[in-house]
């Protein structure tokens, strides 16, 4: 089966920063996570998915086809929810179903007006005295109602309560088991991810370090702590973002079973880090 | 494309109504004064123009836009399409407003407004179809926000040439030398082939834009 979404060496370079090799597969039916810093690069790879900006380097294919050659055709299949929902101000929620619908062929009228009322969101209020929580709520709502087969989430959970980020976790996956359809969810609150997500792809300063499903993410990294009469410099350097406390150190690494075997029979602890830790570590001492 | 023209009409809607009360104003003016008018009914144009392109650029729905499922050539050909469909029912109004407005006070004694001619009519084609063009592409090469001062900064230097034209004079002995149909089809033409070449460069600039 086609995979709905193949990056291969992708590239895009901006003054002071460039994306770089960033390779990853979304099969079919599956959440991926996409993970990283502000500024690592996610608003980026999601903007060339949407063929917003142009790729430097590399190949991007989407439903087996050209994301920039075949643009109309890939994103009449592709949900969207961008980080800060903006539309016509003036219209009201279901003038801007009315205004979307003509562009898609699979556009489901009776699923909108059901998502309106799903989300509690009013088809007479005008757009521009919508909350933020609400907003999104209607951008979601927009992408769900054509049956798109792939949704491009981008960082929809930020600024947003727990209550309503719980809410739009449940609507993906509910929507992922109803459609057979697939997510791309960038997000920096890893918290959403280690319940809902499948796959997990965590870029950081425009690198790829890692894009596999979340269980090898999971049980392939390992925390380590461990007190500082341990801490020399082999194992400074052997683990990643080293931080150093007064009741000992904290780091993690990428392999779990060479951590067992390196720290054997001292007196180190192990454990299962979640994805912030890994986020977080990688990146510098949290 | 067409889609794309509903939803610029629909999503300007609000604030093109707005604009009728004034075209009514304005050629209540033109009638009674004639001066200005068609420099004016330049700008009018190029208000309803880029309506939903200010709209989309003043909110940020720009994003919006260029998720659905469209290619940026068709989002070009669409407002290309919008400034000929609302330019040709601005005109069509005008036309109407005038005969009807006009017909009164010739009845009356009055005559003719000297713009509601041959001459006046291809002067206001002429400076819509000049103006829109250069607006547009540099829009769609800057962006609306710098697109409007490098826009300007165009047209200032085009405006001697334009008032030239303007002064209806020129246009009718050109008119009177060579006929009517010669001069006005020469206009079309003319205007037909900026407008065309406008828009493929303001293809060509949008598929480099970022957003």
């Amino acid at each position: 089966m086609t995979n709905v979404l193949e990056l291969r060496g992708v590239g895009k370079k901006y003054e002071g920063f460039a994306l770089d090799d960033i390779s990853l597969t979304l099969p079919p039916g599956v959440i991926m996570g996409l993970i990283g810093p502000n500024g690592a690069g996610k608003s980026t790879i999601v903007k060339l998915i949407l063929n917003l900006v142009h790729r430097d380097a590399g190949e991007l294919r989407v439903f087996g086809l050209d994301a920039a050659r075949d643009e109309a055709a890939v994103k009449a299949r592709i949900g969207f929810v961008h980080e800060v929902p903006a539309f016509y101000p003036h219209m009201t929620i279901a003038g801007l179903g009315a205004l979307v619908a003509p562009f898609y062929p699979r556009w489901d009228e009776p699923r909108f007006r059901q998502l309106l009322k799903d989300f509690d969101l009013p088809p007479r209020k005008r757009f521009w005295r919508l909350s933020r929580g609400m907003r999104t709520k209607v951008a979601l709502a927009l992408a769900l109602s054509h049956h798109a087969e792939l949704l491009v989430l981008d960082e929809p959970t930020s600024g947003l309560d727990p209550v309503f980020r719980r809410e739009l976790l449940e609507r993906l996956t509910g929507y992922i088991a109803d459609e057979g359809a697939s997510v791309l969810f960038s997000t920096h609150i890893t918290a959403d991810l280690e319940r809902t997500a499948d796959y997990v792809t965590f870029v950081q300063d425009g690198r790829l370090v890692f894009s596999s499903t979340r269980d090898e993410v999971m049980d392939g990294w390992a925390l380590v702590k461990g007190p500082l009469a341990l801490l020399d410099d082999d194992t400074r350097t052997w683990l990643k973002g080293v931080e150093v406390g007064p009741l000992g150190f904290v780091g993690v690494s990428d392999d779990i079973g060479a951590a067992r075997r390196r720290f054997a029979g001292q007196d180190i602890i192990i454990e299962r880090p979640s994805l912030e830790d890994i986020m977080c570590y990688t990146r510098r001492p949290c | 494309m067409l889609t794309l023209v509903g939803k610029d009409l629909r999503a300007g809607a609000l604030y093109l109504a707005v604009q009728v009360p004034l075209l009514g104003l304005q050629v209540g003016e033109g009638l009674l004064t004639g001066k200005g008018f068609v420099v004016r009914s330049c700008l009018t144009a190029a208000i309803l123009v880029v309506t939903a392109q200010g709209l989309e650029w003043n909110v940020g729905a720009e994003p919006f836009v260029h998720s659905l499922p469209v290619s940026r050539g068709d989002v070009v050909k669409a407002r290309y399409a919008t400034f000929l469909l609302l330019s040709g029912a601005w005109l069509a109004l005008m036309a109407v407003m005038a005969l009807i407005f006009a017909s009164i006070v010739v009845t009356r004694g009055g005559v003719w407004p000297a713009w509601f001619a041959l001459d006046g009519a291809l002067t206001g084609v002429i400076c819509v179809g000049v103006f829109i063009p250069i607006f547009l592409a540099c829009v769609f090469r800057f962006g609306m926000g710098k697109g409007v001062v490098v826009a300007t900064m165009v047209l200032g230097v085009l405006a001697p040439l334009g008032i030239r034209v303007v002064r209806a004079g020129d246009l009718a002995g050109v008119i009177a030398a060579v006929g009517a149909v010669p001069a006005a089809a020469a206009v079309v033409l003319t205007i037909g082939f900026i407008i065309w070449l406008s828009m493929r460069l303001s293809i060509r600039f949008y598929e480099r834009r970022e957003f």
